[in-house]
């Protein structure tokens, strides 16, 4: 019953964030938030796979791009029936759909390869987030490179600041309670050590099927708000799901500190801000940012948290200076 | 006549063209102790691994309760009651001691996956009884107080409890032990012993042992199947097989009839040039202090011995010596040269060779790629070519396999390419940490009667130990090392005798 009133009162406060938000954040910021929010989807999602459960996936774009895909076509069908004024209920339909379909691209793809190891897996997901951009690109009901909806539609701009905040909140919340389960520990185990997983009774490959698919289905939704993103451009195409996507998602695990969750959600956060603040490079920003980002490794190569999480007593810590590893 | 838990029957296990099991038959009775000995190279690990899924066997039939289970997944086995440890402990290292021990309660935690995600009261008590039962078994091994510490931060003989209580986790019916008597010194070894009954007793399961620790396979096993080049040569009880004239020869090697074999021969009068000087060296580990201030030397042709019980500091000062770990405080002099301002990577070029702990070849290499591995540095054609004719007339075993791949070598020949490897480069000093862990007794007198071998041939050697009896047969001098401090030095003929070693041991090990 508490958890309920929980659920309800956080729901509550992301309502009330939604329509205060117009009214008190500049559109700046609430564009900068809603990056933000994206962002910690992704990172927290990927690294469901690629920090708890040890495994390498670069192809995580191709999963966003499914869920938004298939949660901005059922919007654009259903968008015409129910209406604006049922705007909520055509975007959690869109969510539910966006995210299963993104769920079974995910067991389609980990099923087989999730057997291999390593740079093999790499190499697979990659492979699969190319295929399905270059699929999309070649669909013609999907608009192919020009993008979707086609010509002068476009896709409902229903996710508010309020509700790319929720979803990060929610993906957030479920990842960090299977990540701390005992779920979450079997999945470490496989990261740790495969053989001894299976003497200790875990099937390692259906749980990295079923790291893979969560995993999957949560960049699906992801993918989902990213096309409806009311601050956005209401409009997707197959380059925004490119290999950089991915590269972008792994640089924001990897600088928070692989297998740590909030060190993925920091990741995220940091990847949108320091993007943001690098603006006035102009031109040279994407050379600002790589510098920023080997300045950061070669400081703190295990990433900003390394495995742990953030507690109050690592805050603690902080302040005095006294840190050990680095460089 | 009860009705066996475990059947193996005419198992067979081929690797390539390599016939590592030939049809091996055994049966495990309910709440029996049973030891599976024989040389290193022998296939009991082997047969571990067919039983426990990790193989399946090329031909044969397993049957646990009644059940074929050969073939099954590893974890359909563990579910069925079969728990396993390993013989190169396999912890999840970067997990609390708590988790690595609940994570094999996860196959029987009654909380579905959506329970777990959203955190139900339902998952919340499933939990708590988890916890409450990994505890309860922590508590039984002592390891209740480390519950929250990393496996990996664990000393040795934690980590090899924390393996038996993860497997216990699993409620199994059968417990496999692979070497779990590896690296303890004689009066931990009975501990274990103890432990042993004491685990059949209170969880009511068979265990099945696999073990080089003589000690320990005679004073608890209730029977014994002895395997050789993956053929059963005996089988019986211990005073049956202890006394079977094949085991005797297969196994245990002439060298145990006639007694220890010792050097006698002492210090030369005048002392050589000093190779190796250690003066007051602190290392710590974080907080701890693992070498409080050891001082010693090593000299020309001499070989040395750094004994002491598990955790005492002696494969820390080794690593310390090759710069592979920082020091707090003192000084290290390499023929003349200070070492405090060189780098590791730079010390085989100035003639100093390290073998590790656990041996660490290459395991996809072959012994001849492992062997020129260790002449790197060394550009020198006929160099490698002599050090190779060396490495074959020390260890011949090496020379049979010089194509096959380090990985595919028994513990024993690994440890001889590792020795091997490591006088490669032609180093002024070896260092040797543990070479006889974890090997049976036939090997471990090879690779003694090589290195007495090298020593004569005039190799400075540096070698840690926590057989005693065997580094004292060997070595001139020795030191004696408790929690990281020399309590006790001196000629090895005298320490030979000396009660205070032993004190220096069991006193460590009570405390």
């Amino acid at each position: 019953m508490r958890r309920a009133l929980v659920w309800m009162g956080v729901l509550g406060l992301l309502v009330a964030f939604q329509f205060a938000a117009g009214a008190v954040l500049s559109e700046y910021v609430i564009r900068v938030v809603s990056m933000c929010a994206l962002n910690v989807m992704l990172a927290v999602a990927l690294n469901l796979v690629n920090g708890t459960t040890g495994q390498f996936s670069i192809g995580h774009a191709g999963f966003m791009a499914v869920g938004a895909y298939a949660g901005a076509i059922t919007s654009h069908a259903l968008d015409g029936r129910l209406g604006a004024s049922l705007g909520p209920v055509t975007l959690v339909i869109a969510c539910a759909a966006g995210a299963l379909a993104a769920g079974v691209a995910g067991v389609l793809v980990g099923a087989p390869s999730l057997r291999l190891r390593g740079d093999y897996l790499a190499i697979v997901t990659l492979g699969f987030g190319e295929i399905i951009r270059i699929s999309i690109e070649s669909i013609g009901v999907l608009g192919g490179s020009q993008g979707y909806p086609m010509g002068a539609d476009s896709i409902p701009p229903y996710a508010g600041v309020g509700w790319m905040v929720g979803g990060a909140v929610l993906v957030t919340v479920l990842l960090w309670h299977l990540t701390y389960s005992s779920y979450g520990r079997a999945l470490s185990a496989i990261r740790e050590d495969e053989i001894a997983a299976e003497a200790a009774g875990i099937p390692t490959t259906r749980y990295k099927v079923l790291a893979f698919t969560v995993s999957a289905m949560a960049t699906g939704l992801a993918g989902v708000l990213f096309a409806h993103d009311a601050t956005g451009g209401q409009h997707i195409d197959p380059a925004g799901f490119n290999l950089n996507r991915s590269v972008d998602m792994l640089v924001m695990i990897i600088f928070g500190g692989l297998g740590s969750l909030s060190g993925a959600v920091l990741g995220g956060i940091f990847v949108a801000v320091s993007l943001e603040a690098l603006r006035e490079f102009q031109g040279y920003r994407l050379i600002a940012y790589a510098l920023l980002l080997v300045g950061l490794m070669l400081l703190r190569p295990q990433g900003l948290l390394g495995t742990r999480e953030l507690s109050v007593s690592m805050l603690k810590r902080l302040v005095p200076g006294r840190r050990e590893g680095g460089a | 006549m009860t009705e066996a838990l475990l059947t193996v029957d005419r198992v067979e296990m081929v690797f390539g063209g390599l016939r590592a099991v030939g049809g091996v038959s055994f049966s495990v009775k309910p709440r029996s102790i049973f030891g599976l000995i024989g040389p290193n190279g022998a296939g009991k690990t082997t047969v571990f691994n067919c039983i426990t899924g990790v193989y399946t066997p090329t031909a044969g039939e397993i049957t646990f309760q009644g059940r074929p289970i050969a073939g099954k997944p590893a974890y359909a086995i563990a579910d069925a009651g079969v728990a396993r440890t390993f013989q190169n402990i396999r912890l999840f290292g970067t997990m609390s001691v708590l988790e690595n021990v609940l994570v094999a309660n996860h196959r029987a935690s009654k909380a579905s996956f959506f329970d777990a995600l959203l955190r139900t009261r339902h998952y919340d008590a499933d939990e708590a009884a988890m916890r409450e039962k990994a505890m309860e078994l922590l508590a039984i091994f002592k390891l209740d107080d480390q519950a929250e510490e990393r496996a990996s931060s664990l000393p040795y003989g934690d980590q090899r409890r924390l393996e038996i209580a993860r497997a216990l986790m699993l409620n199994p019916k059968l417990l496999l032990l692979d070497e779990p008597a590896a690296g303890m010194n004689s009066a931990e070894a009975q501990v274990l012993q103890k432990q042993i009954v004491a685990l059949r007793d209170r969880f009511d399961l068979a265990v099945l042992l696999v073990e080089h620790n003589m000690q320990v396979v005679m004073g608890v096993c209730e029977d014994l199947h002895v395997m050789d080049r993956g053929e059963t040569i005996a089988e019986g009880t211990p005073a049956v097989v202890q006394s079977h004239p094949k085991v005797l020869e297969a196994y245990l090697g002439s060298s145990v009839r006639s007694g220890p074999w010792v050097t006698t021969e002492p210090s030369p009068e005048t002392p050589a040039e000093v190779v190796l000087k250690v003066d007051d060296l602190r290392v710590n580990y974080g907080g701890i202090k693992a070498v409080k201030g050891i001082s010693l030397e090593v000299r020309r042709g001499e070989l040395v011995a750094l004994l002491g019980a598990n955790g005492a500091g002696k494969t820390t000062t080794l690593k310390a010596i090759a710069r592979l770990l920082p020091w707090a405080s003192g000084a290290v002099q390499f023929l003349g040269e200070d070492l405090a301002k060189r780098e590791a990577h730079t010390l085989p070029g100035l003639g100093m060779a390290l073998s590790p702990e656990g041996r660490a070849i290459f395991p996809n290499l072959s012994v001849r790629e492992n062997l020129e591995m260790g002449a790197f540095t060394v550009s020198d054609r006929a160099k490698v070519a002599r050090g190779m004719a060396r490495a074959v007339g020390l260890f011949p075993r090496l020379g049979e396999r010089l194509s096959q791949a380090g990985g595919t070598l028994s513990g024993g020949e690994q440890q001889m390419l590792a020795i091997a490897r490591a006088l490669m480069s032609e180093p002024r000093l070896l260092m040797l940490d543990e070479p006889s862990l974890g090997i049976a007794p036939v090997l471990v007198d090879q690779i003694f009667e090589a290195l007495e071998k090298i020593r004569k041939e005039g190799m400075t050697v540096l070698l840690v130990e926590q057989n005693t009896r065997r580094a004292l047969g060997a070595a001139q001098r020795a030191y004696v090392l408790v929690t990281g401090e020399v309590v006790l030095s001196g000629e090895a003929a005298d320490l030979r005798d000396d009660p205070r070693v032993q004190s220096a041991y069991l006193g460590e090990t009570h405390a």
